[in-house]
C-alpha cells in the first residue's frame, strides 16, 4: 500500500515579514527576528502579520465573504501552487486534496461572534461570522476559492498540528487517496490568544526575553502565519524540491496541558524515522519556542543525536514566534535548507539551557550548507510528538 | 463500541432508543436559553464517575472510549498502549472551557482567570482519552465540523492498514455549547420543537451532545485473540463539495460523488448496499440535496435499499454525528434490523426514498452506506459490512 513516493514541489506562505517562497528564503538568511519584544497593545512579545492586502490574489468581491485567516490561507495556498508551476485556473483534478493543521482555528471570528451574541443579543449576531468561525472553515475557504475537490481534512494537535497535517498528506499520496495535497499550517493572532497562551504558562510577558533554548527566556513570543506546501506523487517532476521519506507520530499520556519534558515520544518518533529512511540528517528544524518545558523536551529528545556529527539544530519559532501550527513552516525551512543551502539561526540566543550541552545551535544563519537530509521534529503540550525526514 | 447520547450512558441505551423510534430531545439544561427563540436540545446525562477537573467534552469522550475498549475485550492491560492510536474528532472541542472566560472578559463581570484553561483545545478530548487509557500511539484530533468523527474513524482505519498503529480508538465528541448553539441559532437553522428529517414539516436541526467511539483493528489481529469483528469498514469516500460554507450543493451531485467514491473504495456497486444511514439533518436544503444524491447513486436500485438516520432521535451531535451514524450502522448490521427515522411521519415529496418509518424493520442488512456531510463541505461516506458476508 505504501509505495508511491512523495515529493514537495511548492512552497507558499504569509508570515510576519515574508509573503511567498522568495521572501521567506531572503528572511532566513538574515540575522534578525520578526519578534517585537514589547509591542503596543499586546501583553506578550509578538510577531504579527498586521494588515494584509490580499487583493492581488483574491478578488475583493470574493474576499468580502471570507475571514482574515481564510484569506491568508488562500493566498498561501495559491502561492504554493504557483511555486510548483501549477496554474490556479480552477481546473485542478479531483485527486487534489487539502490537509490543514491548526492549533486554535478561526479565533478572531469566534471572539467576534461570541461578543456579538453576548453584547448585541442572539438575534443580532452575524451568521456569516459564525459560519467562518469553525476550524475547518479555513481549509474550506481555500477549497472554494481554488476549486479543490479532493479530500479536505483539518487536524489539530496543539503545537504539532502542522506536522500531523504533513503526515496525513504524505499518507494520502502513498496510499493513492490523492495525487496532490496542499498541506498547510494556519493560526492567527487575536486579542484572546496572548491571554490564552499566557494562561497556559507558555508565553513570555511583554518586554521579557523570549528565545528557544535560552536560559533567560520566560516563554514563547506569540506568532501567527500560514504556510502551505504542495505534496505530489509521481507527478510534478520538474519542480521536485525534496522527497518526504519517513514520518512518525506518537504520544505520551501526560495530564492536561503539560509537556512530557523527557522528550520520550519524539525520541521514539526519530528512531522510527531512522528505521524507515536510514538518513542521517545534517539539520534538525524543531518546535522549541522559548517555553521552558517545550525547550527542555526538545533538548532531551535531540541531544546525543544518533549517528555521527551532531546536526545543526534550529527553531523557526525564534524568528516567527509561536504560531502553534508552524510545523509546516518548519518543513518549508527544511526544504529551503536542502535546495538553497541556507538555514536560519537563533538570533536572540545568548545563554543556552544546560540540557543543550553538545548541541549545535548557531545564532547566525548558516549559508552554503551541503545537506542530503533534514529532520523536522516537534513536541506538543498534551503529549503528542511527530518527526518527518526530508531528503534531497 | 462506546457511546454517551441523549438516550443515556452506553451503547445499549443508544441501541434501544434508536430501535424504538423514540426522541431524546428536551428542554436545554446546560445553559440559560432564555435569550433564544429555540429552547430544545438532546443533551446527554452526566458522566459522574469521572474526575471533577475534566471538562464536559473530555468526560464524554473518556466515558465512551472506556466503554469501547472494554467491549472490545481490550480493557486493562490487554491493549497494546504503544501501538494504539487515538483519534477523537469534534467541531469545537473544549470550547465550553473557554466560553466562561470569554463571557467574563467580554461582559467584564469578573476578571477572567486564564490559568484555568485546562481542556480548552480541539485536541483535549483525545489527549484525555490517551491519558485515561494509557495510550501512546499516534494521536490526531480531526475537526471537519459535522463529519469529524466519521473522518477520524476512516483515517484510523488507514493508520492500521499502513502499519502506523495496531489498534485505534476513534470517533468523536461534542458537548453542549452556547457558542455553537448561538451560531446555528443565528443561521436560523434550528427547529424550535423537534428534529424531523425528510418530513414535509421539518424546520431545521436540533442540536445534541454526546460521544461515539469505536475500536478498530485488523481482522487477523481480532481473530487471533479470539474475537469476531462486529463489522468491517470496507471503504470510504472523502471529498470537498467546494460549493458554499453552509449550504450543500443543491443538485445532490457532490453528495453522490462522495457516495460513489466510497463504493469504489469498497470495491462494490450501489447494488451491493442494503441500507443508507443518511446524514439527514432536517434542514430544508440539506435533506433534499442528500436524497437527490441517493437517487443518483442508487438509480434503478433505489427500491432495493432503505434509508433512515439518527438525528431525529439524538439530535445533531456535530463532531460526534458521523460517529453515531457509524455506530448505528454497526448496530443495525449486528441486530439484523434497520432503525426508523424518529419523528418522520409525512415524507416530503422532494425527499422521496424508501424511508423507514415509525418502527424498526427486520431486513438483515449486510452492507450499509453511512453519510456524514459537513459545514464547509468536508464530506465523507463509509461502507460498513457485516462479518458474515466475508
Amino acid at each position: 500500500m505504501m509505495s508511491e513516493p512523495v515529493y514537495i514541489t511548492g512552497i507558499g506562505c504569509v508570515l510576519p515579514g515574508a509573503t511567498g517562497h522568495a521572501e521567506l528564503r531572503t528572511l532566513l538568511g538574515l540575522p534578525d527576528s520578526q519578534v517585537d519584544r514589547a509591542p503596543p497593545d499586546c501583553t506578550s512579545p509578538l510577531a504579527a502579520i498586521g494588515e494584509f492586502d490580499s487583493s492581488r490574489w483574491v478578488r475583493p468581491i470574493k474576499a468580502r465573504r471570507m475571514n482574515r485567516i481564510g484569506l491568508l490561507a488562500t493566498v498561501a495556498a495559491h502561492l504554493a501552487l504557483e511555486s510548483a508551476g501549477i496554474p490556479d485556473d480552477g481546473h485542478l483534478p479531483e485527486t487534489t486534496g487539502i490537509a490543514l493543521g491548526t492549533g486554535l482555528g478561526c479565533t478572531r471570528s469566534i471572539d467576534e461572534f461570541f461578543r456579538q451574541t453576548l453584547v448585541d443579543g442572539p438575534d443580532l449576531a452575524n451568521p456569516a461570522i459564525f459560519s467562518t468561525s469553525i476550524p475547518n472553515a479555513i481549509a474550506s475557504q481555500v477549497a472554494m476559492r481554488l476549486s479543490i475537490r479532493g479530500p479536505n481534512v483539518t487536524v489539530s494537535q496543539r503545537e504539532v498540528s502542522g506536522e500531523i497535517a504533513l503526515l496525513l498528506g504524505m499518507d494520502w499520496i502513498r496510499s493513492g487517496r490523492a495525487e496532490r495535497v496542499l498541506v498547510g499550517g494556519a493560526d492567527e493572532f487575536s486579542n484572546f490568544l496572548p491571554q490564552h497562551l499566557a494562561g497556559l504558562g507558555q508565553v513570555a510577558a511583554s518586554g521579557e526575553p523570549s528565545c528557544p533554548f535560552d536560559q533567560r527566556s520566560t516563554g514563547a513570543a506569540v506568532g501567527e502565519g500560514v504556510t502551505f506546501l504542495l505534496l505530489e506523487g509521481s507527478g510534478g517532476k520538474e519542480r521536485r524540491r525534496a522527497r518526504v521519506t519517513a514520518g512518525a507520530m506518537l504520544g505520551t499520556p501526560v495530564p492536561g496541558e503539560t509537556v512530557d519534558r523527557s522528550g520520550t515520544a519524539l525520541r521514539a518518533c526519530i528512531e522510527d524515522c531512522r528505521a524507515e529512511s536510514q538518513a542521517s540528517p545534517g539539520l534538525v528544524v524543531c518546535g522549541a519556542s522559548g517555553d521552558r518545558d517545550l525547550d527542555l523536551a526538545h533538548a532531551r529528545a535531540l541531544r546525543d543525536f544518533p549517528g555521527g556529527e551532531p546536526p545543526l539544530i534550529t527553531a523557526p519559532k525564534g524568528m516567527f514566534g509561536e504560531s502553534i501550527s508552524s510545523g509546516v513552516l518548519a518543513a518549508a525551512v527544511g526544504v529551503i535548507a536542502l535546495t538553497e543551502a541556507v538555514a536560519p539561526g537563533l538570533p536572540d540566543l545568548q545563554d543556552a539551557i544546560p540540557e543543550c550541552h553538545g548541541m549545535n545551535l548557531p545564532r547566525a544563519p548558516t549559508e552554503d550548507l551541503e545537506l542530503s537530509s533534514v529532520l523536522i521534529a516537534g513536541i506538543a503540550s498534551g503529549g503528542a510528538a511527530a518527526a518527518i525526514v526530508l531528503e534531497s | 463500541m462506546g457511546a454517551v447520547s441523549g438516550f443515556g450512558l452506553g451503547v445499549k441505551a443508544l441501541c434501544a432508543g434508536l430501535r424504538s423510534g423514540a426522541s431524546a430531545i428536551g428542554p436545554i439544561r446546560s445553559f440559560n436559553a432564555d435569550p433564544y427563540r429555540v429552547k430544545v436540545m438532546a443533551e446527554a446525562p452526566p458522566c459522574s464517575d469521572l474526575p471533577e477537573a475534566t471538562t464536559r467534552c473530555d468526560a464524554l469522550a473518556v466515558w465512551a472510549a472506556r466503554e469501547a475498549l472494554h467491549s472490545a475485550g481490550l480493557g486493562g492491560d490487554q491493549v497494546p498502549g504503544e501501538r494504539t492510536a487515538v483519534l477523537i474528532g469534534s467541531s469545537a472541542g473544549g470550547t465550553t472551557a473557554v466560553e466562561r472566560l470569554r463571557r467574563e472578559q467580554i461582559l467584564g463581570e469578573h476578571t477572567p482567570d486564564f490559568r484555568n484553561l485546562r481542556g480548552c483545545t480541539l485536541s483535549s478530548p483525545g489527549d484525555s482519552v490517551a491519558l485515561d487509557l494509557g495510550l501512546s500511539g499516534p494521536r490526531m484530533a480531526v475537526s471537519t465540523a459535522c463529519s469529524s468523527s466519521a473522518v477520524s474513524i476512516a483515517i484510523a482505519a488507514d493508520l492500521i492498514r499502513s502499519g502506523r498503529a495496531e489498534v485505534a480508538v476513534a470517533g468523536g465528541v461534542e458537548a453542549a455549547s452556547e457558542s455553537l448553539f448561538s451560531g446555528f441559532h443565528s443561521l436560523m437553522a434550528l427547529d424550535p420543537e423537534l428534529c424531523r428529517p425528510f418530513d414535509s414539516r421539518r424546520r431545521g436541526l436540533v442540536l445534541g451532545e454526546g460521544a461515539a467511539v469505536v475500536v478498530l483493528e485488523s481482522e487477523s489481529r481480532a481473530r487471533k485473540r479470539g474475537r469476531t469483528p462486529l463489522a468491517f469498514l470496507t471503504g470510504y469516500g472523502l471529498c470537498c463539495d467546494h460549493h458554499h460554507i453552509t449550504a450543500p450543493e443543491p443538485t445532490g451531485r457532490e453528495a453522490a460523488r462522495t457516495m460513489h467514491l466510497a463504493l469504489r473504495d469498497a470495491g462494490i456497486t450501489a447494488a451491493g448496499i442494503d441500507h443508507v444511514d443518511a446524514h439527514g439533518t432536517a434542514t430544508p436544503a440539506g435533506d433534499v440535496a442528500e436524497i437527490r444524491g441517493i437517487q443518483t447513486v442508487f438509480a434503478d436500485h433505489l427500491d432495493q435499499v432503505t434509508v433512515s438516520g439518527v438525528k431525529g432521535a439524538i439530535g445533531h451531535t456535530l463532531g460526534a454525528a458521523g460517529g453515531f451514524g457509524i455506530l448505528a450502522s454497526i448496530l443495525q448490521l449486528e441486530e439484523g434490523v434497520v432503525f426508523p427515522t424518529a419523528n418522520l411521519e409525512e415524507v416530503d415529496p422532494e425527499c422521496r426514498a424508501p424511508h423507514v418509518l415509525l418502527m424498526a424493520r427486520d431486513t438483515r442488512p449486510v452492507r450499509i452506506l453511512s453519510n456524514a456531510f459537513s459545514l464547509g463541505g468536508n464530506n465523507i461516506s463509509t461502507v460498513l459490512q457485516a462479518p458474515d458476508d466475508e
